[in-house]
């Protein structure tokens, strides 16, 4: 696998930020530079938004894949209600998308808004404590750190990919073509979405065709255009962490928001003190999708735009929006192809006396270390390092601290 | 193969509290036992590093692993429980009410930790407590 995220080796200096800003260890220094270590990366971005020589290099689908299709469409993520305050400058985005050769545009609203009530008939069926992410960050995070939470985790499919599934019904029947005729577009508004459409999270095929980068697609001001647009209202607030909180009967919700946070909740659940919780709405990104990467808006200001947003959208043609599409995809579709498997990538050896040999080995090379974390030799700790010296891929005259000493 | 980890644990220190069992996970999943069996572990493993914590004058958690056998050691200096039988019950709990606001203190501690545990067995005076837990590996 062929990580996505590219290093201009040229802009690198091998600073170590990005690989102490990694909450998985996923980052090496080597010979001056970044190296990733994919199988341990949750695509959480933080080394892109640590990177002060604009080093890491994401690059969105080419604009000449819309001509594969006879019908292009393109989805617009639920954060970006947190660019516009009116319906007239949700009208100028779409109006730079058309200008960019798309047929169609369509917001996730309607999804979310459908998915809210799926996920609330869903928490009815038992007791158990539900994880709700839409953040393929946090669904890694469970797989590499808490794998005996994955039964907690709802299957839901990520909205991007039930939209794209939603969506495709519906050009398909409106323009009388083939679905394989049609090309759905996402904008995405962070890595993690990015790569799970790109690495298949939970299927074996994303319905989606391309994806661009926000911030690549809307540089320039956006102008007001009246158009005629039709947003699901009870959708739009799921672009910022807290929506179940206020939205729904359930009182028993936990939303959290940023990755190490995230993580020490996800502790708590597995340590069994939160039984008494149903929910747990957990985002990778600080103030949950809006808090994107790839977003163009301070996330705060984005919070409040939402609320604007949504103060002017008639709650009845939004109800019936909502009503209209409520049945069309089948319940199947609504949920991962594959179950979420367990990933092991911190494991010493397939054989256990293998890894306690390797872990004794670790402790006694640590004991030699400083033991200040300084990273200078391109481990994220010197723990890490003491593991990379075992794993024979670095060696103990890589830290700086005892070569000091000599 | 064996191999031993031990971690100091303050009474009173809330801010790092859970920390070396976080730790434990960690080493276990890099030792590659079940999540099943990790996840049994590091809950008796959190339990008795908070008894430490919350009861305790301060004290050692030990984690030593040989061949099939993996055990978990938390060794206190004193006050000592008054009576083992009640400890043991469901609910009950000596904590004080300023430990019970944080959210500690719920008398669940040791019945979790036997609840958790293939052999169970404790011993206290006022000199300290000990109590020792073991997993078979399968």
């Amino acid at each position: 696998m062929k990580h996505i995220v590219d290093i201009h080796v040229d802009r690198c200096i091998g600073c170590t930020r990005c690989m102490r800003a990694c909450p998985t260890e996923a980052i090496r220094i080597k010979n001056g530079k970044a190296h990733l270590l994919n199988e341990r990366c949750i695509f959480c971005g933080n080394c892109i938004i640590n990177c002060h020589k604009s080093a890491y290099k994401v690059s969105g689908d080419s604009f000449a894949n819309l001509n594969k299709h006879k019908i292009s469409i393109v989805i617009l993520p639920i954060s970006i209600f947190g660019m516009v305050t009116s319906m007239e400058e949700l009208g100028g985005i779409y109006q730079i998308l058309y200008n960019y050769g798309f047929d169609e545009v369509y917001d996730l609203s309607l999804v979310t808004a459908l998915l809210k009530e799926k996920i609330n008939e869903f928490l009815k069926r038992d007791d158990k404590t539900y994880i709700l992410s839409q953040c393929p960050s946090v669904i890694r995070l469970i797989q590499l750190k808490y794998p005996s939470l994955l039964p907690n985790l709802l299957p839901f499919d990520f909205p991007f990919e039930i939209g794209a599934k939603l969506v495709r019904k519906i050009a398909s029947e409106k323009y009388q073509v083939k679905e394989e005729d049609i090309g759905i577009s996402y904008v995405s508004e962070c890595l993690s979405n990015f790569i799970a459409i790109k690495e298949q999270l939970g299927k074996s095929q994303s319905s989606i065709d391309n994806v661009f980068l926000l911030n690549d697609l809307f540089r320039n001001s956006i102008e007001s255009k009246d158009m005629e647009i039709q947003v699901a209202k009870k959708g739009v607030q799921f672009a910022k962490v807290g929506t179940f909180d206020c939205m729904t009967s359930l009182h028993k919700v936990i939303s959290v928001d940023g990755i190490k946070q995230v993580d020490e909740v996800l502790e708590k659940v597995y340590l069994n003190k939160l039984t008494n919780i149903k929910l747990i709405e957990a985002y990778s990104c600080i103030g949950g999708c809006v808090g994107g990467n790839f977003t163009l808006e301070n996330t705060y200001v984005s919070k409040w735009k939402i609320n604007q947003f949504c103060d002017k959208i008639d709650d009845g043609s939004s109800d019936k929006l909502v009503k209209r599409y409520r049945g069309l995809l089948k319940d199947q579709e609504w949920f991962f192809e594959n179950a979420l498997k367990p990933q092991a990538p911190y494991k010493l050896s397939d054989d256990l006396n293998q890894s306690i040999i390797k872990m004794n080995k670790i402790n006694e090379i640590l004991k030699q270390l400083p033991n200040i974390d300084c990273c200078a030799c391109g481990s994220p700790s010197c723990r890490a390092l003491a593991e990379d010296v075992v794993n024979q891929v670095k060696t103990i005259n890589d830290c700086c601290m005892l070569k000091k000493e000599e | 193969m064996n191999i031993k980890f031990e971690f100091d644990i303050y009474h009173d220190d809330y801010q790092r509290a859970g920390s070396a069992s976080s730790e434990i996970k960690k080493y276990l999943a890099q030792i590659g036992l079940s999540p099943k069996l990790i996840r049994k572990i590091v809950i008796s493993s959190y339990e008795a590093e908070m008894n430490v914590v919350i009861h305790s004058f301060g004290g050692k958690l030990k984690i030593e692993i040989e061949d099939n056998h993996i055990s978990l050691t938390s060794v206190d200096t004193g006050p000592g429980i008054e009576n083992i039988d009640l400890a043991l019950t469901e609910g009950y709990s000596t904590a004080s009410q300023k430990v019970r606001e944080m959210g500690f203190g719920a008398g669940m501690g040791l019945p979790n930790m036997k609840k958790n545990s293939d052999t169970f067995e404790i011993e206290s005076s006022p000199k300290g407590s000990i109590v020792k837990l073991s997993w078979v590996i399968v």
